[in-house]
């Protein structure tokens, strides 16, 4: 790892209620630029709701966000859009009445310049051959393999700068979970900076960098994916070891 | 397998039984009595009546192929002239259905209960009544009682038998007979408006006296209608083919000049006469010639001269001034632009034919070589624009004051309709309380323009308010929309719903009586006026609804395929990605309603000029279903769909006035049986077309290929 890395996003004690319920504890997540970053932990851990909140959809009760420096809390969805920031929502959630490539068109719904979005439709067409040979197909007809290439697609098509995944393997099968990491790991090398929330944590830290736990609502550990992956903890309550 | 198919029958004969009874003791039977179809043969009632027999034994068919042929694949497996007998079956079950009936009816007093169930109604199932006595004379078994049972279960017998073997037919001919009998029903239905539109003197005089009665169809209109239908769908496939034919032949072998000058005469005269039309109050306009030898085909020049003379010398009742103080000479150029217009075609045929006799005669020229495909489109395209914008202008001439009026209503449905597709077609937000802006359109028009002092007091001319109703009625959707942002489906469609409610009480209130006038509503809102025009009556009213709807939907149109309508559709399958996307929900989801809002404001404002008084209770709940209604069935997010349903669901009622009792019987049975077998919508939009779960077996492929791809890939790197 190199020693003058850049911070992308940091979460400094974030805490977020849904009404009553606190969900989010004193949450401090960096994420480096240019690495992968994966969030793990199990059902009704924060997850989802530590992406919601990044993203705008819920706000934080206390605690700041920083992206490139400048605080983003409070900030609408439209102008995290606009500074770089996107999101593949969990279960894909595509638009099923709309063609391919109007699912894509509506990922640079924000964006005006014509020749760029060309660009980029290239670009995802590049990632996923599969889409571009069903362009004029209707998403909802699509399997969910496709439909999560699609939705990895449609947000790149925002040109992000940071892309935030919601359990981006949920209900695929193995073979497409691997395609879908494999995939991952390259839009990273084309220079997006990845957030990863998974349950698949053998896959997750299999291509992260560094990785974050989260239990009920609080980071409990916090480490590159190498130690993690070595972490005795981690190992017998997510890895599947006894 | 014979069993089951035996209890088949015996079920939907039980069904088709149950069907009849209900229509006979709900009274359509005896209503629908009272209307002719074919004169002195069959009632509208007995149709109805035997229609049910018909299809029972049609669909037991249809069900008895799904039961032996599951899949359509086996062809011997398909049902047999044999498998009638079950329809035979069906027939009979309902023919006994029927037979109970009658004898409740003989035993015991049931008017108590039901009313319907009246001595004619008793009279009528035995065939006694609602024919003509030479037509009792000719039935089987004679008079009473038990002959009339017996007719009955012989007649839904035979009628069964008849509509399984319409099943077995090839789809061609079972087409051409099924649409031959609706059209026979349908034109016995349309007799009154059939009345207006052609019994005038002229040629259409004489085949409205060959074809229909005073009352219905006669017995050689039923004959003709059924011969031509048939005629027209086993040639239907042939019709396109030679529409381009013939536009391809004109475009190559006719000269340019001769093409111009046609299209050019033949617009003169129809502006022309669409001036005169608008311009002269109550004087007819020369609708097409009534030379006579135009339709008898022995075109004679003495007659057409005659013709030409009498249109020269025409129509001088009117002695008004602006336009009307012209029309002598607006009927003579009429009368010359046609002559010019008939010698110029005249001329054309006759070059055609030089053709044809020079291609006969040498070997060299085999056939008429078609134009550049690409000139040929061109050329297709604007023939059909100009006929179809012909056909718009001349209908309300064409067929009279009330169709007219039924098209002002369609009309203005159609516009409603376009607006509320945009809030629940393309934006998915159910509204419910779609009146409330129709009502908020009417009424800011009525009180900006009314003369009547008690009220308002602006009293600006239709043009002039109109573009401030607009304003206050898009106000008025943002004000509807702003507190219902948050819900959605069902909450949205409650909220709605009391939205059009508290329109319509408001209007009623004491509270807001100085200002809208409380129950008595708003009188004297003044006619609209174009120049030295007055849109008064239907068929002039026609024009300025024809150009809102064409309005209303060039907007919907364009918004369909635009950034706002992407906008929309995202928002409508998933709001909270269309979120994420970056779609500003609450900023679209106010336009919809804004956009929905303004564009039924301009609805509400004809009406209320149309009417010339409003009252608040012309803006029921019922305003708002309808316009749901049509959408519904036109097919949601559809715009042809909205057109169809306009007519479906507003114009047919209004054609149907005197069946008004049964109109919400009629809307409701409508409604389910479109759910039930129709859910897109008559004219669904391409992609609700689309069936969602039809792709499985695609998606299954892909998965093999990819893990067997997956696999030689391992392979080969192994």
């Amino acid at each position: 790892m190199q020693a003058d890395v850049r911070q992308m996003l940091k979460l400094c004690h974030v805490d977020t209620h849904y009404g009553p319920i606190q969900i989010l504890r004193d949450v401090n997540i960096d994420i480096n630029m240019g690495e992968i970053t994966c969030l793990l932990g199990g059902n009704a851990s924060g997850k989802s709701t530590t992406l919601r909140t990044i993203m705008g959809m819920v706000k934080p009760t206390s605690g700041t966000i920083e992206f490139d420096g400048e605080r983003i809390d409070g900030l609408s969805i439209q102008q995290l859009v606009k500074r770089g920031i996107s999101m593949v929502p969990e279960n894909r959630r595509i638009f099923g009445r709309m063609t391919v490539r109007e699912n894509l068109e509506m990922g640079s719904f924000l964006r005006s310049d014509r020749s760029g979005i060309r660009e980029d439709m290239d670009r995802v067409f590049g990632l996923f051959p599969r889409l571009k040979e069903r362009v004029g197909q209707l998403g909802g007809t699509m399997s969910g393999g496709e439909q999560q290439m699609l939705a990895m697609a449609r947000a790149l098509m925002s040109r992000p700068s940071l892309l935030l995944m919601d359990e981006p393997s949920m209900g695929l099968s193995p073979l497409f979970v691997q395609q879908t990491f494999d995939i991952i790991q390259e839009i990273s090398r084309q220079g997006t900076t990845i957030f990863v929330v998974e349950q698949n944590a053998n896959m997750a830290l299999s291509i992260a960098d560094r990785g974050y736990v989260l239990q009920t609502g609080e980071i409990v550990l916090d480490d590159t994916a190498a130690n993690l992956r070595e972490n005795k903890m981690m190992r017998q309550a997510y890895l599947g070891e006894t | 397998m014979t069993n089951s198919k035996l209890k088949l029958g015996i079920r939907m004969g039980a069904y088709g039984g149950v069907a009849t009874i209900y229509l006979c003791l709900v009274g359509i039977i005896e209503t629908f009595s009272d209307r002719d179809i074919i004169t002195g043969i069959i009632s509208l009632g007995h149709t109805l009546l035997f229609l049910t027999a018909l299809v029972t034994g049609y669909l037991n068919m249809q069900q008895v192929d799904k039961l032996i042929n599951p899949a359509h694949q086996v062809v011997e497996k398909a049902p047999k002239p044999k498998d009638t007998i079950h329809s035979a079956v069906a027939g009979i079950i309902t023919g006994i259905s029927l037979v109970i009936l009658v004898l409740v009816l003989d035993r015991f007093n049931i008017r108590d209960m039901l009313v319907n169930a009246s001595p004619k109604l008793f009279e009528l199932l035995l065939l006694e009544k609602g024919v003509t006595p030479t037509m009792v004379s000719l039935l089987p078994f004679g008079q009473g009682l038990a002959a009339g049972m017996l007719r009955l279960v012989v007649f839904s017998t035979v009628l069964g038998l008849v509509g399984g073997t319409l099943y077995l037919l090839p789809p061609t001919r079972r087409r051409s007979i099924m649409l031959g009998i609706a059209m026979v029903v349908l034109l016995g239905l349309l007799s009154d408006l059939m009345r207006i539109a052609l019994n005038k003197p002229g040629w259409s005089e004489g085949f409205y006296k060959l074809i229909y009665t005073g009352r219905g169809l006669s017995s050689q209109g039923a004959v003709i209608t059924l011969v031509a239908t048939a005629a027209i769908t086993s040639a239907w496939r042939y019709i396109p083919d030679s529409y381009t034919r013939v536009i391809s032949v004109i475009t190559a072998w006719l000269p340019t000049w001769i093409r111009i000058t046609l299209a050019s005469l033949l617009s003169v005269s129809l502006l022309l006469r669409l001036a005169w039309f608008l311009g002269i109050e109550n004087v007819y306009p020369p609708i097409l010639p009534d030379c006579p030898g135009l339709i008898t085909s022995n075109i004679s020049l003495t007659n057409c001269t005659e013709w030409i003379s009498q249109g020269l010398s025409a129509p001088q009742e009117s002695t008004e001034g602006g336009l009307a103080s012209s029309a002598p000479a607006v009927s003579a150029a009429i009368t010359l632009a046609d002559s010019l217009m008939l010698l110029g075609i005249a001329a054309s045929i006759f070059l055609l034919l030089v053709r044809t006799v020079q291609m006969s005669m040498s070997s060299d020229i085999q056939k008429w070589p078609a134009p550049p495909l690409q000139k040929l489109e061109r050329a297709q395209r604007l023939v059909t624009l100009y006929l179809g914008v012909a056909a718009l202008l001349f209908i309300p001439g064409v067929v009279g004051v009330y169709p007219s009026e039924v098209l002002v209503m369609v009309g203005l449905y159609v516009v409603m309709g376009l607006g509320l597709n945009i809030v629940v077609g393309m934006a998915g937000l159910l509204d419910l309380g779609y009146v409330a802006f129709f009502a908020v359109g009417a009424y800011s028009m009525a009180v900006l323009t009314t003369v009547d002092a008690s009220v308002g007091g602006a009293q600006l001319s239709f043009w002039g308010a109109l573009p401030l109703v607009v304003v206050i009625t898009g106000i008025a959707g943002l004000l509807v929309g702003a507190p219902v942002l948050r819900m959605r489906g069902d909450y949205l469609a409650i909220v709605t719903l009391g939205f059009g409610e508290i329109a319509r009480f408001l209007a009623l209130s004491d509270w807001f009586k100085p200002a809208l006038g409380g129950a008595q509503g708003i009188i004297k809102i003044p006619d609209i006026h174009i120049g030295g025009v007055e849109f008064v009556g239907p068929q002039k009213l026609y024009y300025l609804i024809l150009v809102s709807c064409l309005i209303a939907y060039f907007i919907t149109a364009r918004l369909k395929d635009s950034r706002v309508g992407r906008a929309w559709g995202a928002m409508r399958e998933d709001e909270q990605v269309a979120d994420v996307m970056g779609v500003n929900t609450t900023a679209y989801k106010l336009l919809a309603f804004a956009m929905g809002a303004l564009i039924a404001s301009v609805s509400g404002a004809i009406f209320a000029a149309k009417l010339g008084t409003i009252y608040p209770h012309s803006f029921n709940v019922q305003v708002s279903i309808t316009a749901l209604g049509l959408l519904i069935v036109g097919g949601i997010g559809s715009l042809p769909g909205v057109v169809v349903g306009a007519f479906a669901l507003v114009g047919l009622p209004e054609l149907l006035r005197e069946f008004s009792e049964y109109r919400m019987l009629f809307y409701g049975a409508a409604m389910v049986i479109m759910m039930l077998v129709r859910p897109q919508g008559l004219l669904p939009s391409a992609r609700r077309g689309h069936k969602l779960q039809g792709n499985e077996r695609d998606q299954d492929d892909w998965m093999r290929i990819a893990a067997e791809s997956e696999a030689a890939g391992s392979e080969s790197s192994g």
